[in-house]
């Protein structure tokens, strides 16, 4: 594994809804290759969604709660590793305002903001790691998700580690930048519009050659895996996270 | 003029400020650009009349490129035997016969009136009919001077004044701008700066178009074609002497 | 006021996703003004564009913070050129001024070019009624006058019509078949408009920028219509939202680089012209008359907000709309008044009625395409995010929420916070899903909750354990 860092770092993960109900596999993924990568991992538990839904519904209150809750549960943790690029966004430029100027919650979320890092941003921008020694010997194209890629400038990253996974080409997906339609409750407020916008983005998946399409938000996948699965479309859909944990055993002898 | 419709105009700006939660008085933050005093302008015009004035045939080569670039056909001549080669072959080119010009006084010295004569065109002299023959607005084609021209964008500017109508550039299908040397400016902030200085040395503020190029449209299928309510053509001609 | 109906956005928009014809059409042309920009951009350099990008925020900002200050000063500066300002605070008011103009003038025939303003005070019916006749010369805004159709898009208002489509209405209306360029179209309009840019008696514009310093009006155009209409009638009138100044004249650099490049791609557009008040004694040809008349009309509800004030840096250049997809799918009538696209989303709810347009701050994605490709860096999300929040939590005259929707945040709140009721929920949700999942998905249902997304789409199923029970069971493995 080549610029390994030959420290511990400690870093809390944090690990959003759709990967604790829905997809726990990125969950046990993400520690895996965090570990890989020399870090030590913990998992504050009283932690809970990040308040994203709410807020973007328009619930600002509700929203509050939750965010006052993993505010005060990851205060002490020193890295906060996000395997979402939309949570990371919450987290980083959110919570703050959701609180009063006289609110001491105010003043805890600015510091948390600093410590809040989305996976891949994380693993390349702290830990100086592209390489963790993955092998996926596919053809594979990268969608980048609208709060990464636009909130948070991260976009190099995500390809510089799928550019080293063994065996893997990257294909560029035309019209990336384009969202895929998800846009949180607007894929079942709007889903006519909603579909519309993901059936461009499956055409522009399928005029690739890749067997896989890979971003850093479940939200995303969830949405593009799903029209895939209808159509009954080879191509897969993964996490990036399940890309850097796959490793090739050993053949038998 | 007392039109009875309308919100008074202290009521309207006190709902303004309202709304923005202000008092009466001036900006929060002064403003630069409105607090300098009228020989920083001035200092400021001379410093680009200066860079302009070395930087001059560069302006001319850029000038060309830009005006190009917006659909200028451009032609740099050196004396007034080829402007009138030039005007001859755009009347034969395209049969003109009822020219309108402006009564600028580039046509003092660059004459152009007895080369339309013989080439057998009516000609009219900005909206007074020497010789009542046309209907201004039937000119096929129509020349006028330059009060500027912009190298960075590629524009004729021209002002509207006594000896020069608005509509003398406007109305023709084929319009012919003759733009001498000493005219040309390097960028919008130079004419902006020009504009401006004229504005506040007590000269009225006058109505004042830069022309990049042919008219156009783009409003059936997002395609910009050429050729609308303006000129279907323009042709800048730099003249390189002094 | 023109015709509101924001509440149709739901009805508005299905409708335009179910026309094939509109769809492909869109997917062909929709694109043609975004690639310019973007090649307009590169022309320049990202590093210049971002450096007049911020140039004009911190102008505009300025200006609009001190907006009572700087009406004063254009209204000072415009009544010395002679020239007359009027204010108008409601559409109402703003059509009354024009037709007390045309009276004391006897004026019966208007041209007009492009005037957002004009549409939005539904000035044309006004004008027929009072015995004015009303000629856009603008070609697509003439092309929707002849169909008596809302404009579809800021900068194109034909943007709609193929060139077909076009072409058929030029021969049904005008008696001129067999136009099948656009070359032809425009060459058409041009001679059948003509007459009529000579012979009126009244000009109306809008403006794309007021500048304070020295009353000016300034036009970017590029058809021509609009020198027309500032030269031949006698009197010209300029309608223009209170937001458009800007302080100096030497400002203007800075937004006639941004405005044609980011609105069709042009470097500069054919014509930008600069009016100081009406003609002088000295000129040849001109208005003898000049009104401008600055218009609020729902623009100080924008204004009182200090998160919504910046939508009113906005210089209509259309940007937003040719680059937000959802834009590109339904269009711009599904929005239901004059501003469509992201800038619409915000300025239309906010100027006819919040509860009304209660649709429009959800029908986004939150992408932010928008937010990167506006001149002025507007942060059309994060203005959107905000109305969502009125609708949801705010003063009783914002409010427009549903009893479920309340309760849904609530429950979905109280989830969260309480890890046991979490588990028991999703345990229970996890074995009535079990006789539906069909290797590991959710098909097509027509359960209330999971219609609307399985309709197109699949669902995975839950998992029998979480994330955090894995955890915990690894943990303890460990400490074995």
């Amino acid at each position: 594994m080549s610029k390994t860092k030959n420290y511990k770092v400690k870093a809390s993960i944090f690990i959003t809804c759709l990967v604790d109900q829905l997809f726990p596999a990125v969950g046990t993924g993400l520690v895996s290759v965090l570990k890989k990568a020399g870090v030590e991992v913990t998992f504050p538990k009283n932690q809970t969604c990040c308040g994203q839904p709410l807020f973007n519904s328009g619930f600002r209150k509700d929203a509050k709660e939750l965010a006052k809750q993993n505010i005060e549960e990851l205060a002490n943790s020193e890295y906060i590793v996000v395997p979402s690029g939309s949570c990371a966004a919450m987290m980083k430029f959110v919570y703050k305002d959701l609180f009063g100027e006289n609110d001491k919650m105010r003043s805890m979320a600015s510091s948390l903001s600093p410590k809040v890092y989305e996976f891949s941003e994380f693993i390349v921008k702290i830990l100086g790691v592209t390489n963790v020694g993955a092998t996926y010997r596919e053809h594979v194209t990268y969608h980048p998700s609208c709060h990464l890629l636009r909130e948070q400038q991260v976009d190099m990253e995500p390809k510089a580690l799928l550019d080293e996974v063994c065996g893997l080409v990257l294909e560029k997906l035309e019209d990336e930048t384009v969202c895929c339609g998800f846009g949180g409750t607007f894929s079942v407020k709007y889903p006519g519009i909603s579909e519309a916008m993901l059936m461009d983005k499956i055409q522009r998946i399928e005029e690739t050659s890749a067997s896989t399409v890979v971003a850093c938000d479940l939200s995303c996948l969830m949405h593009i895996d799903g029209a895939l699965r209808r159509k009954k479309s080879p191509i897969k859909a993964k996490h990036l996270i399940e890309i850097l944990d796959n490793t090739e055993s050993l053949p038998d002898r | 003029m007392n039109n009875p419709f309308g919100t008074p105009k202290n009521q309207f700006l006190d709902s303004v400020r309202k709304a923005l939660g202000r008092t009466k008085g001036p900006p929060n933050e002064i403003y630069p650009l409105l607090n300098e005093t009228l020989s920083t302008i001035k200092k400021r015009k001379e410093e680009a009349e200066q860079r302009i004035s070395r930087k001059k045939d560069f302006l001319i080569t850029e000038l060309t490129r830009t005006a190009q670039l917006v659909g200028w056909n451009v032609k740099t001549v050196q004396n007034t035997a080829a402007v009138l080669t030039y005007i001859r072959e755009l009347l034969n080119k395209h049969k003109i016969n009822k020219v309108i010009r402006t009564d600028e006084k580039i046509f003092e010295t660059v004459e152009i009136d007895r080369e339309l004569m013989d080439s057998r065109a009516d000609l009219m002299v900005n909206t007074q009919s020497s010789v009542q023959k046309f209907d201004p607005d039937t000119a096929e084609l129509g020349i006028t001077g330059a009060d500027h021209a912009i190298a960075e964008t590629g524009s004729v500017v021209l002002v509207s004044q006594k000896g020069s109508a608005r509509l003398t550039s406007l109305t023709p299908s084929i319009h012919l701008a003759l733009v001498k040397r000493s005219v040309i400016l390097e960028s919008l902030e130079d004419i902006y700066l020009f504009t401006r200085l004229e504005y506040y040395s007590g000269k009225e503020g006058k109505y004042m178009t830069f022309i990049s190029g042919p008219s156009r449209t783009a409003d059936i299928e997002q395609v910009l074609v050429v050729g609308a309510h303006g000129p279907k053509e323009t042709h800048m001609l730099i003249l390189d002497w002094d | 006021m023109a015709e509101i109906n924001t509440d149709q956005f739901p009805q508005a928009s299905a409708k335009a996703l179910n026309n094939q014809q509109l769809q492909e059409y869109l997917t062909r042309s929709m694109g043609n003004f975004d690639s310019a920009r973007k090649q307009a951009i590169e022309d320049v350099s990202q590093e210049i564009w971002e450096g007049l990008r911020e140039k004009a925020r911190q102008i505009k900002k300025h200006t609009i913070e001190n907006l009572d200050y700087y009406l004063d000063l254009l209204y000072e500066n415009v009544t010395r050129s002679g020239g007359f300002v009027h204010f108008a605070t409601t559409d109402g008011q703003a059509r009354d001024i024009i037709g007390h103009i045309s009276k004391n003038r006897g004026l019966t025939k208007a041209i007009k070019s492009k005037s957002m303003v004009s549409e939005e005070v539904g000035l044309n019916k006004y004008l027929e009624s009072v015995g004015v006749e009303p000629i856009e010369t603008d070609l697509g805004e003439y092309i929707i006058q002849l169909v008596d159709e809302t404009p579809f898009h800021i900068i194109a208002p034909a943007l709609h019509k193929t060139r077909q489509q076009v072409g058929e209405i030029f021969a049904e209306k005008l008696n001129r078949p067999g136009l099948n360029t656009i070359e032809d179209m425009a060459g058409t309009a041009r001679e059948i408009l003509r007459d009529k840019l000579l012979s009126a008696d009244l000009g109306i514009t809008g403006a794309n920028f007021l500048v304070a310093e020295t009353g000016s009006v300034v036009l970017v155009t590029n058809e021509g219509n609009g020198r027309f209409c500032t030269s031949k009638p006698n009197v010209h009138i300029a309608l223009v939202g209170m937001e458009k100044l800007i302080p100096s004249i030497e400002d203007l650099s800075v937004f006639i680089r941004l405005l044609p490049k980011a609105a069709t791609g042009q470097r500069i557009t054919s014509y930008t012209t600069h009016v100081f008040g009406p003609k002088t004694l000295s000129e040849e040809d001109g208005p003898d008359e000049f009104h401008l008349i600055i218009v609020d009309n729902g623009r100080s509800k924008l204004l009182e907000d200090p998160v919504l004030r910046e939508a009113l840096y906005c210089i209509r250049c259309g940007a937003c709309l040719n680059t937000c997809p959802i834009y590109r799918k339904v269009g711009g009538h599904s929005y239901g008044w004059v501003y469509p696209g992201p800038i619409g989303a915000v300025v239309t709810p906010i100027m006819t009625g919040l509860k009304k347009g209660k649709d429009l701050p959800f029908a986004s994605s939150l992408c932010g395409a928008c937010r990167d490709v506006c001149p002025l860096k507007i942060d059309i999300p994060h203005m959107l995010l905000n109305m969502r929040s009125k609708l949801m939590e705010g003063t009783s005259d914002q409010r427009k929420r549903g009893v479920t929707e309340k309760l849904a945040s609530f429950a979905y709140k109280k989830l969260m916070i309480n890890v046991g009721a979490l588990s028991i929920f999703r345990y229970i949700a996890y074995l009535l899903q079990k006789p539906f999942i069909r290797n590991g998905y959710l098909g097509k249902t027509s359960i209330p909750i999971l219609k609307n997304w399985t309709n197109s789409r699949d669902l995975p199923g839950i998992p029998k354990k979480r994330f955090s029970q894995i955890w915990e069971e690894d943990q303890f493995k460990e400490q074995q």
